[in-house]
């Protein structure tokens, strides 16, 4: 894979059968340790850039490179686990009898051995705060938890892709700030990230690029800072705190917002 | 409608752990009563065990009572009895049945046989109040999650329900939506309705709830008015979150009034600068 480019669209186009185009023309990169964000309101065809990027579906027109290689002619089996896709709705993605051998799918599809696997496994739980619910059946676990459990499930093969739809939907706070030290975390260890989220807070903190789609085109591409705007999301209390104080720009995150404000 | 529950415990199957463990509880019609709790504090449990769906289709056992208007809900068909659920997957509870999102809506109504003409009224009105009218010719499987959510409580509004419980309503929304769907429930209320939400979400929830109850463990820790009840700091204590202004105001070690919402905690901010400069 080259190392310049995790995902990238050229003039991309697409509709479902019969439809108005769902994806109008789209254009952008994601870089190996970039964290971006997806914003825009219900219905602009966010879902189905992700599921476009990790060829679901495929475009009318224009072409996708996927960890450098053409989405044309290929399914989302050349590409998992590389690239790791979890779904709006990840409860229904959740196949094995406990939560460690669900975790340990990816990696063993990667070829990795016992040790590797146990290792990734541990770690990745122990990050989502899964580790006493190892040995527990992903279906007797709430509804929130079994969405960490696909989260878990996707990174335990340490993708250099991540694709995220709503990655913190029905998470309680504390998970939540897990969802989000992990999603820091593997984009500093340079594997690239892709998330869908109105979850402004989530945004602000996990993520530094935002793309704005907007029927179907990206109409904003920029700091995510600057992408978040309280007539589409929300601004979460640091960055509101951040711009009424005049923190420079990068002071932005909440513990440090925090800080200023002691 | 008025739900009475009574020393309620609800368990699934091949679990020790009862998911709620010995609840009294009474929820009024005319308000909107908001659960919350840390992750498998029981919220959702509640919730379906409220709607006489658990154990009915989780599979489990339940202990104790719980009533609707007097009548155990174990022995009664939710909808049909004026109960709308809305779990916090909705795209499973699509019908399957429906080639366009009009006719999704309109499942509700006609299987609770109404005339067409109420039927298609219901509609209507339906779609109208969720914003989503726009959506009517569109095949209901391929919805976006937020679009879906909004579809969704378009169908069951069609069947004019005199209880809500809502999981979560608020997961896939956008900012606009989510301002509607803040403002629905209020308006439910009002007509009369029962109306209880389980969310996460202080910001979304405290503008919205007449009632708070924080559950842990599978009980009620806290039960009261949100306002009351926020301005403590026993919410935190019962493992549950308060708004995200006030959490960064406890981050910060701050002496602030709470519940604190953005705009007073940046005053807040700005005038401790300027009386210290």
């Amino acid at each position: 894979m080259p190392a310049d480019v995790a995902l990238r669209m050229s003039g991309v186009v697409f509709r479902y059968p019969s439809g108005p185009a769902v994806i109008d023309g789209v254009d952008f990169g994601v870089r190996p340790g970039e964290a971006v964000g997806l914003f825009g309101s219900n219905g602009a065809g966010k879902s189905t850039l992700l599921r476009l990027a990790m060829a679901l579906e495929h475009p009318v027109a224009g072409s996708i490179e996927t960890l450098g290689l053409p989405t044309a002619g290929r399914g989302p089996e050349d590409f998992a686990p590389l690239a790791g896709f979890l779904f709006q709705q990840p409860e229904r993605q959740l196949f094995a009898a406990s939560v460690r051998s669900e975790c340990s799918l990816a990696p063993r599809l990667a070829g990795w051995g016992e040790a590797r696997t146990a290792d990734s496994v541990a770690e990745v739980l122990n990050d989502l705060g899964l580790t006493e619910t190892a040995e527990e059946h992903p279906y007797d676990l709430p509804l929130p938890r079994r969405r960490l459990v696909a989260l878990a499930a996707i990174l335990t093969a340490d993708p250099q892709l991540i694709l995220l739809d709503e990655p913190t939907a029905a998470l309680d706070v504390a998970s939540r700030d897990r969802v989000i030290g992990v999603v820091r975390d593997r984009a500093r260890r340079g594997r690239a990230v892709l998330a869908i989220t109105h979850d402004a807070g989530f945004a602000h903190e996990a993520l530094d690029r935002g793309l704005l789609l907007d029927q179907g085109r990206v109409t904003h591409d920029g700091p995510v800072r600057d992408v978040i705007d309280d007539r589409r999301l929300v601004r979460p209390a640091a960055l509101a705190v951040a711009l009424a104080l005049g923190l420079p720009p990068g002071n932005d995150r909440r513990a440090e917002v925090a800080g200023a404000l002691r | 409608m008025r739900f009475v529950a009574r020393n309620l415990r609800v368990r699934y199957p091949v679990q020790e752990r009862w998911a709620v463990d010995g609840i009294d509880l009474e929820i009024a019609p005319g308000h909107v009563t908001w659960l919350t709790g840390a992750l498998g504090s029981g919220t959702s449990t509640l919730l379906l065990a409220l709607a006489g769906l658990a154990p009915r289709l989780t599979g489990g056992e339940r202990s104790g009572t719980v009533l609707a208007d007097n009548v155990d809900v174990a022995a009664i068909s939710p909808l049909s009895q004026g109960i709308a659920y809305l779990g916090p997957s909705p795209a499973l509870q699509i019908s399957g049945i429906a080639k366009t999102v009009h006719d999704e809506v309109a499942v509700g109504p006609m299987n609770l046989g109404q005339p067409r003409d109420t039927c298609l009224a219901a509609t209507r009105d339906a779609l109208e109040r969720l914003g989503v009218g726009h959506l009517a010719d569109r095949a209901p499987n391929a919805l976006s999650g937020g679009e879906t959510q909004r579809v969704l409580v378009a169908a069951l509004l069609a069947t004019r329900p005199a209880a809500w419980l809502l999981d979560e309503p608020f997961s896939a929304l956008d900012h606009a939506s989510t301002v509607r769907l803040q403002r629905l429930l209020r308006e439910l209320a009002a007509e009369g309705a029962t109306v209880v939400v389980a969310c996460d979400d202080a910001d979304t929830m405290l503008d919205v709830a007449d009632r708070m109850i924080v559950m842990q463990q599978g009980r009620i820790a806290l039960d009261g008015d949100p306002r009351d009840l926020l301005a403590s700091d026993a919410v935190h204590a019962a493992g549950a979150g308060s708004t995200d202004a006030a959490e960064l105001a406890r981050e910060a070690g701050m002496a602030a009034p709470r519940p604190i919402r953005r705009a007073d905690l940046i005053d807040l901010a700005t005038r401790g600068r300027t009386d210290a400069g």
